[in-house]
């Protein structure tokens, strides 16, 4: 804020201003609020990065690499056949004093464990969202169907140690505990339905409070377990919706960092701000996909290979879109992902004639315009591209945005031949985009082969991580080959760090995993 | 005057249920599901169980006139129910965004009369002279604008010293201070202020053109006074009239100023209902600016009569 | 005939207006670039220059400069008048349409069927419009079909007010009695003595609309619910050149002012024709 300015406030300042930064509270803008901060129910980005803050799971994700590390579980042991696993608790994690909120134990302990995770095994939606977390241990099923009282694959030892035993190994089953939280009973007993507006955990930070689509603010918890952590007084997220606002509000100095470039300026601002750029790859991929079962693509390799060859990907994103995106010139995972180097489809317009004369519309003849759908957020200009780069081969392209939420539900219907879509996977694992979208038809491509998914329910079961990913870069192959999509560009992380602020640490995850207890400001 | 409320207030019943219907049927015939916004980047994640178990609880695979009967029962009795996607009530939703749009509008109309009646008192006084025209230009200017790109250029010029001067501050809505609310209120209220300036000098011109100020002129009295005496309250009238229609140009218009400034207003509430098919919400929040409209144009007419004694309603 | 129109005080009264001319010079200019843009672009407007000419400033070229995937603005601008001349007009020849039907009946039958319309007016003037057509967008898709059909739709209900306002001040004048006295029909009364005298203020109104859904289908633009692309359309010009201000300001600056020199001529036009009228009370 410059000296005019704080003049003018002074002026005016018949309220004080309780916009006013008090030092030490980190700025964070976000695009739009959470929808609400329950643990149970939290499945949007939106939710998680505030909740990461407070709440905390038995396992955590670390901040620079992505790995599953421990969280409120200091170790733990796994059986030889990959089932049971015996988790060792941290000792003097205390839930969050908070007013109107009385703890007969304030100590989190494996009861309180056992009692959270329950509570994510309900059928009722109102209350879970996240049964799938839990639903693998033994006897998950029959307690949430309500034949049974407990669950038997998971034992409370002793108040440090809880036993979970699988009905099958899986190696997904620590990361999914990431979001598994502990929360504690009392405090759903004291505020009821309002935990989920102000939630209390065992996290780094304490929230405070909570002005909608206006700030969401939580303040350092003073007794957190990690000695030293948090360092900043809090953190303040501040709702901006529209890019450009957040450049200028950052320009200002009312932000400490900014996440949502305009699009158009990322030439400049990396330039403007050289100091203060960073970027980093991540782990969505954007796509236009096939009908996979519907004319003309289906049973068409030829006519789904020339499109691919008939996309320049660099031109795109490393001209039109200036780097935004990193093009996905290999197959359809990112590049951070073990087991993506396949080879991918690579711009060739000679080529792309030459398999739609093979797939039997020579120059494009016989080949009625296909529409292309995309949604109302995302960017126009690489589908306008891409309705042209078509065009040079033979193609007609119509394009059509849709509504977002319109969107969504049209492109699973047979009268969309082509769209664009996204995938962001949460951890670095091919499982996180081939089990979702590759497997027994389930995406929107209706995408469906048998041998694909036999591979994947192969590597699902494989506990060696090299093994397992060899087996999903065989499938990576086989998906490749099949072209079911013309894979568009893979994510950056990119973000304008203010100068001094250190510890802001951001895996291939996004940031909104960051964990915000490292962050040091200036 | 009493009983003449009572009857517009009943008159409205009918309108009301006229606005629920059409937002009822809109939002039925909406494509796009809720759940998927519930949901969002987990949708395919999710397993196809929890998604039906939610559709029920949300009542959104019953018949449409069930659920249209539940939402006028619930409209009727003032409980709009809970947002489907926000954890939120829908009377909170309401509570809590509305006197921030409210605010926000009341100072954009302040904007609007400050600047609005002077300019068009002064274009009508001087008529056909450079400072009707340069007035009548300049509020043309401000209706011809969009609003979302006069807020840009606002931004750009008055919250920056890199291109213009940092004199207010770029968005947000500052606790309440009022200095926050400034620039959203200058914008939103341009175009109604040029809306009552040109309205104020046509209207003032009409009266300037009949009988009763040609006596008043002949008996002497000077120019500025004749308006300022006898003119003025008559040509008040049709201005008041355009306020009352313009509450909902204001509702409308605070969608995007509220979007480019962060104000945590209704308007913005209401569209993110809309790409969310948030139906309790979007039903909730219409409705309830369409009974802020019939009040308002109630109030608006009560003003008219009051400052024309010749009205009398019956 | 056309001397008589011409001399008569109306008309002087319009000319003696320096802007009404100004503004129908502007709107007659607009129609004609709207017709004749083929022929007045200098590129084909979707015509993409992504390697070659991407955010080029104007030049002797590029008139207007050029958009990030290298097309010619200033072509774009014009096939863009096409299109917003088009929404324009047509949304409000609709509103006009039903806004003329019904607000003539409802203050020539008056009674129930002047209740009936104007509580129905009512409801559509309760809706914000903007969020009417977001709504509307959003079922039927974001076509300049959808766009006219939906802005004539909801933009209707003040202009039957005025209708009725100007049927109920004839109504009651002697030449109207008179013909009704002589046994014409209603409609035909309506039609021969109430519409040519309600005319004017129709155009007044009229183009006032016109103005005001070109700049409806703009802040639809922002909204992201424009129309679709490769067709050129103002709003989302202005809209997708914004997040270029700063490193490319003729993007949005030129279909700005555009949009403002349009919506311009429309209000100097219909002030013109006001001011006309209000001479010869």
């Amino acid at each position: 804020m410059n000296l005019r300015r704080r003049l003018l406030l002074a002026l005016v300042g018949a309220l004080l201003a309780t916009g006013a930064v008090a030092q030490g509270t980190f700025n964070y803008p976000i695009s739009a609020d959470p929808e609400h901060l329950d643990p149970w129910r939290s499945t949007t980005v939106a939710t998680r990065r505030v909740l990461v803050n407070v709440y905390e799971g038995l396992t955590t994700l670390d901040g620079l690499t992505a790995e599953v590390v421990p969280g409120l579980a200091s170790s733990w042991d796994i059986s030889e056949d990959g089932l049971t696993y015996t988790f060792h608790l941290r000792q003097g994690v205390l839930f969050h004093d908070v007013p109107g909120v009385t703890y007969e134990d304030r100590e989190m302990k494996a009861e309180d464990v056992e009692w959270s995770f329950l509570r994510y095994l309900s059928e009722d939606t109102s209350v879970s969202q996240h049964p799938e977390y839990l639903i693998g241990l033994q006897g998950a099923e029959e307690y949430l169907a309500g034949e049974a009282d407990g669950v038997s694959g998971m034992r409370v030892v002793d108040d440090y140690t809880i036993e979970l035993t699988l009905k099958a190994p899986n190696h997904r089953f620590l990361m999914d505990l990431i979001n598994a939280y502990v929360v504690p009973r009392e405090a759903l007993e004291a505020l009821g339905p309002d935990l989920s507006n102000r939630p209390v955990g065992t996290g780094p930070f304490v929230f405070d409070h909570w002005n909608r689509d206006d700030e969401l603010v939580l303040r350092a918890n003073p007794e957190y377990w990690e000695e030293g952590y948090p360092i900043i007084d809090g953190v303040r997220f501040v709702n901006v919706p529209e890019a450009t606002t957040e450049l200028l509000m950052y320009r200002e100095g009312d932000l400490d960092i900014l996440l949502n470039f305009p699009t158009g300026q990322l030439n400049s601002l990396k330039a403007e701000f050289a100091d203060q750029y960073h970027e980093q790859p991540g782990l969505n991929v954007r796509y236009w996909g096939f009908k996979m079962d519907e004319p003309p693509f289906a049973d068409n390799l030829a006519l789904r290979q020339a499109f691919n060859h008939a996309i320049d990907r660099e031109l795109i994103w490393d001209v039109l879109m200036e780097g935004a995106r990193v093009p996905a010139t290999l197959g359809v995972l990112p590049p951070d992902i073990p087991g993506s180097d396949v080879e991918g489809y690579a711009y060739d317009p000679e080529r792309a004639k030459e398999l739609l004369a093979e797939a039997g519309y020579p120059n494009g003849e016989g080949l009625e315009p296909i529409t292309l759908y995309y949604f109302a957020t995302a960017d126009d200009a690489p589908n306008v591209a891409f309705q042209d780069m078509l065009a040079q081969v033979g193609v007609q392209i119509v394009l059509q945005k849709e509504d977002t939420s319109t969107y969504w539900t049209h492109i699973g219907e047979p009268d969309v031949k082509l769209f664009l879509s996204g995938w962001s996977a949460d951890l670095a694992d091919a499982s996180e985009v081939l089990d979702f979208l590759f497997a027994h038809g389930r995406d929107d491509t209706h995408y469906d082969n048998p041998e694909v998914n036999a591979l994947l329910d192969q590597a699902r079961a494989t506990a060696d991580p090299d093994e397992r990913n060899a087996i999903y870069r065989q499938a990576h192959e086989l998906i490749m080959a099949d072209a079911p999509w013309i894979p568009s560009g893979y994510s950056k992380i990119s973000y304008l760090l203010r100068p001094g602020v250190e510890d802001f640490q951001v895996s291939a995850a996004g940031t909104y995993r960051t964990p915000l207890k490292y962050v040091r400001l200036p | 005057m009493f009983q003449y409320v009572i009857r517009r207030l009943l008159w409205a019943i009918p309108t009301l249920l006229g606005v629920f219907t059409i937002i009822f049927l809109l939002t039925y015939l909406m494509p796009g599901d809720p759940v998927r916004a519930v949901l969002g980047e987990q949708f395919q994640r999710a397993d196809p169980a929890t998604i039906q178990r939610i559709r029920d609880q949300l009542g959104l695979d019953d018949p449409w006139h069930v659920q249209y009967v539940r939402f006028l029962y619930r409209s009727v009795t003032g409980d709009f129910g809970r947002s489907f996607v926000l954890d939120e009530s829908v009377r909170d939703i309401v509570g809590y965004r509305f006197p921030r749009t409210l605010q926000l509008m009341a100072a954009a109309l302040l904007v609007a009369i400050i600047i609005g009646i002077p300019a068009g008192i002064l274009a009508a006084r001087y008529r056909y002279t450079w400072i009707d025209h340069t007035l009548m230009l300049v509020a043309l200017i401000g209706v011809a604008m969009p609003v979302f790109w006069q807020a840009i250029l606002a931004k750009i010029f008055l919250t920056q010293d890199t291109y213009g001067i940092a004199l207010f501050p770029v968005a947000g809505y500052g606790g309440g201070n009022p200095y926050y609310m400034v620039l959203p209120a200058l914008v939103l209220g341009t175009h109604l202020s040029a809306t009552i300036a040109r309205v104020m000098r046509s209207s003032l011109l009409e009266e300037r053109a009949k009988d009763y100020t040609r006596t008043a002129r002949s008996k002497g009295l000077a120019d500025d006074k004749v308006i300022l005496k006898h003119q003025l309250r008559n040509a008040l009238i049709p201005v008041v009239t355009i306020i009352g229609l313009d509450v909902g140009y204001l509702l409308g218009g605070s969608v995007v100023t509220e979007t480019v400034f962060n104000w945590p207003g209704l308007g913005r509430a209401v569209v993110n209902a809309i790409s969310r098919r948030d139906t309790p919400v979007i039903i909730g929040t219409l409705l309830f600016g369409a009974m802020l409209f019939v009040v308002v144009n109630i109030i608006v007419d009560v003003v008219y009569a009051m400052l024309n004694p010749q009205i009398r309603y019956t | 005939m056309i001397t008589a129109f011409l001399a008569s005080r109306r008309v002087r009264a319009f000319a003696r207006h320096r802007l009404g001319l100004v503004g129908l010079v502007i709107v007659v200019t607009f129609t004609l670039v709207a017709v004749l843009a083929p022929w007045i672009a200098p590129h084909d407007p979707t015509t993409q220059r992504i390697a070659t000419a991407r955010l080029e400033p104007p030049s002797a070229q590029y008139l207007m400069g050029t958009d990030e995937l290298g097309r010619d603005i200033f072509s774009r601008v014009v096939h863009g008048a096409r299109i917003s001349m088009r929404i324009g007009l047509i949304a409000e020849g609709i509103a006009l349409l039903i806004g003329i039907v019904l607000g003539a009946a409802a203050g020539f039958f008056g009674g129930w069927v002047d209740n009936l319309i104007m509580r129905v007016a009512d409801v559509f003037f309760a809706i914000p419009g903007l969020l009417f057509l977001i709504v509307i967008v959003a079922i039927f898709g974001s076509g300049a079909t959808t766009i006219f059909l939906a802005l004539g739709l909801i933009s209707w209900p003040g202009e039957a007010r005025v209708m009725r306002s100007e049927v109920l001040r004839v109504r009651e004048r002697e030449f109207v009695t008179a013909a009704r006295a002589l046994g014409l029909r209603d409609v035909a009364v309506i039609a021969r003595h109430v519409l040519p005298n309600a005319l004017a203020s129709m155009i007044v109104i009229g183009s006032l609309g016109v103005a005001g859904a070109i700049l409806s289908e703009a802040t639809l633009s922002f909204l992201g619910l424009g129309i679709q692309e490769p067709l050129p359309s103002w709003g989302t010009m202005i809209n997708r050149g914004q997040q270029y201000i700063f490193t490319a300001w003729w993007y949005s600056v030129f279909p700005g002012l555009v949009i403002m020199l349009v919506v311009l001529g429309f209000n100097f036009l219909g002030d013109a024709v006001r001011d006309a009228l209000a001479v010869e009370e």
